[in-house]
């Protein structure tokens, strides 16, 4: 059964270093999931970027939630792996289960 | 360790432990600015020989760097992992004035590509390139945005690495040049007995250094030989006359770092010179991918130094032995054997070494060579300490002992005598060392 998660602590994963993405998720008083995005190839990318982090946060079911990505170029399983860390972190999960990622 | 792959996750985990350290850094020193160095290898092979390779280049080139800015270094912390090499320099510096600086690294060294020289200022922020005025970073391979190729996946990684590999490859012959200056220093001031010089058994007419001078000098030296190389090879468009300036900005700030390791002995001054020419021609060849043959470099270093006599020696007031030499007797020293292209070299001493060489194996080689050169050079050195008187025995006795063409002990006896009246009469050859070496050095390197 999935559960949607809605209790979210502040949280952050990455760092702005090039090729890297700076994730940090926030709780969010709407329903819904808001992405905010900085890309330094959003012009081109951007869409696909923010696919991308709608669909990991969807497969996380988490809800009510803020994330922004500040991308320096990273590639797409960059983006996914820390997403993922940061909602986990703000999930005030330890260790992933990476089976279910 | 090495050619291992690394996970996904180990990388992540290093870039945010390494931005962990950064804060931890920033918090501890306070207002300082960070060089952060890592390699821009893709994919999960991230620890190579090349990139090791590469990693120890930008290392020195970052140390020079703040050796030359006289930059105050507080900490330097490096870790080679298979997450990738990387090391972070904590400086007392402004971060613009670092940024500026490691941006001409990435922009002008040959490997400059494969660096990533991060700076960041005392509140953590990295500054970007662009706002120094660089464009952003273009692919390892093609011309378009690096990150715009690396999304597209236009280059599959095993292109990718062939090509550091190649790149790094084509760059060794540097580092092979510059280690043969190294040895050539080496078998230099090792040959023992030598008369009046530094050697294994005794400080000769020295008494201010030792080997151990020598040692440390040579080590401060090494790393400027391939700077000689480096920008000879990278501005080898430019007139002979602003290469020659260039490779003479260099030698000078090679000198200095020669005096600081010796505490002030000038064990190599000469042998820089040399050194400096040498590596300018060689750099200035292997840009026109032309042979580094005899005929070849004694006429790119004839060239690059074609005024230097009329430069230093007409010109000036004179502030070093060679002028002073010049100005009292007319020899032109060493700087006339320079600008004829070291003739005395490539003409006379280099094939006398082969032959004894042959003969008579290397270290009986090496000894006559340098009776030969003893007996022909004008040498400053010989002048500033006897005089004329001094100079002419040491020629005399030098061209005796070599005509008797004496072998092994009886050879090392009579050098040993000759030390010690070189010692009594404190006459030091120094001159025909460094020619010595430079004999050394080209007859491992020239191709035939």
């Amino acid at each position: 059964m999935n559960t949607l998660h809605v209790h979210l602590q502040p949280a952050h994963a990455g760092t702005l270093e090039s090729s890297d993405a700076f994730v940090r998720v926030m709780p969010n008083d709407q329903a819904g999931v808001e992405i905010v995005l900085e890309s330094s190839v959003a012009e081109i990318y951007g869409d696909a970027i923010e696919a991308l982090v709608l669909q990991t946060v969807l497969s996380m079911n988490v809800d009510r939630v803020k994330v922004t990505v500040q991308d320096k170029g990273a590639l797409d399983f960059v983006i996914k792996a820390r997403v993922q860390t940061a909602l986990l972190r703000a999930l005030g999960v330890n260790e992933p289960d990476w089976s279910t990622l | 360790m090495i050619d291992t792959h690394a996970t996904l996750e180990s990388i992540l985990n290093a870039k945010e432990k390494r931005a962990q350290r950064q804060q931890e850094l920033l918090a501890h020193f306070g207002e300082v600015s960070l060089i952060c160095l890592s390699l821009t290898i893709p994919g999960s092979l991230k620890l190579s020989h090349s990139s090791v390779v590469i990693f120890d280049i930008a290392l020195r080139e970052i140390r020079l760097l703040l050796e030359r800015e006289a930059l105050t270094l507080l900490a330097f912390e490096s870790t080679l992992a298979i997450s990738g090499a990387e090391a972070i320099f904590t400086c007392q510096a402004r971060s613009e004035e670092l940024k500026r600086l490691t941006c001409q690294i990435e922009e002008e060294h040959p490997l400059g590509r494969f660096m990533d020289i991060d700076v960041l200022d005392a509140q953590g922020k990295i500054l970007s390139r662009e706002a120094f005025g660089y464009p952003k970073r273009r692919c390892l391979i093609c011309d378009n945005e690096a990150k715009i190729c690396a999304r597209a996946h236009v280059h599959s990684y095993e292109e990718l690495h062939r090509h550091i590999d190649a790149s790094v490859q084509k760059h060794a012959w540097k580092q092979s040049i510059a280690l043969w200056c190294k040895r050539a220093m080496k078998r230099e001031v090792e040959l023992t007995p030598k008369p009046g010089l530094v050697d294994q058994a005794n400080s000769g007419a020295h008494c201010d250094m030792d080997i151990s001078t020598f040692y440390a000098s040579i080590e401060a030296i090494v790393p400027w030989t391939q700077r000689f190389l480096e920008e000879a090879y990278m501005y080898a468009n430019e007139e002979p006359q602003a290469a020659f300036s260039r490779l003479r900005r260099i030698g000078i700030a090679c000198e200095n770092a020669m005096f600081e390791a010796t505490r002030g002995v000038n064990t190599h001054k000469g042998m820089i010179f040399c050194l400096a020419l040498l590596c300018g021609a060689i750099g200035r060849l292997k840009a026109r991918n032309e042979s580094l043959t005899c005929q070849a470099l004694q006429t790119e270093i004839h060239v690059l130094c074609a005024h230097v006599v009329e430069e230093d020696l007409m010109r000036h007031t004179p502030n070093s032995a060679g002028m002073r030499f010049f100005k009292e007797t007319g020899s032109l020293g060493i700087r006339g054997v320079a600008q004829s292209g070291f003739a005395l070299v490539f003409e006379t001493s280099l094939p006398f070494f082969r032959e004894c060489y042959d003969r008579f194996g290397e270290e009986n080689a090496l000894k006559q060579t340098l009776l030969l050169l003893m007996g022909t050079v004008d040498d400053s050195t010989l002048w500033s300490r006897g005089g004329l008187e001094g100079l002419a025995f040491t020629k005399n006795e030098a061209q005796k002992i070599l005509h008797v063409g004496l072998k092994h002990q009886d050879l090392d006896d009579a050098l040993k005598r000759f030390d010690q009246t070189m010692i009594a009469k404190n006459l030091s050859p120094g001159g025909s060392a460094d020619l010595l070496a430079l004999t050394w050095l080209l007859s491992r390197i020239v191709e035939s």
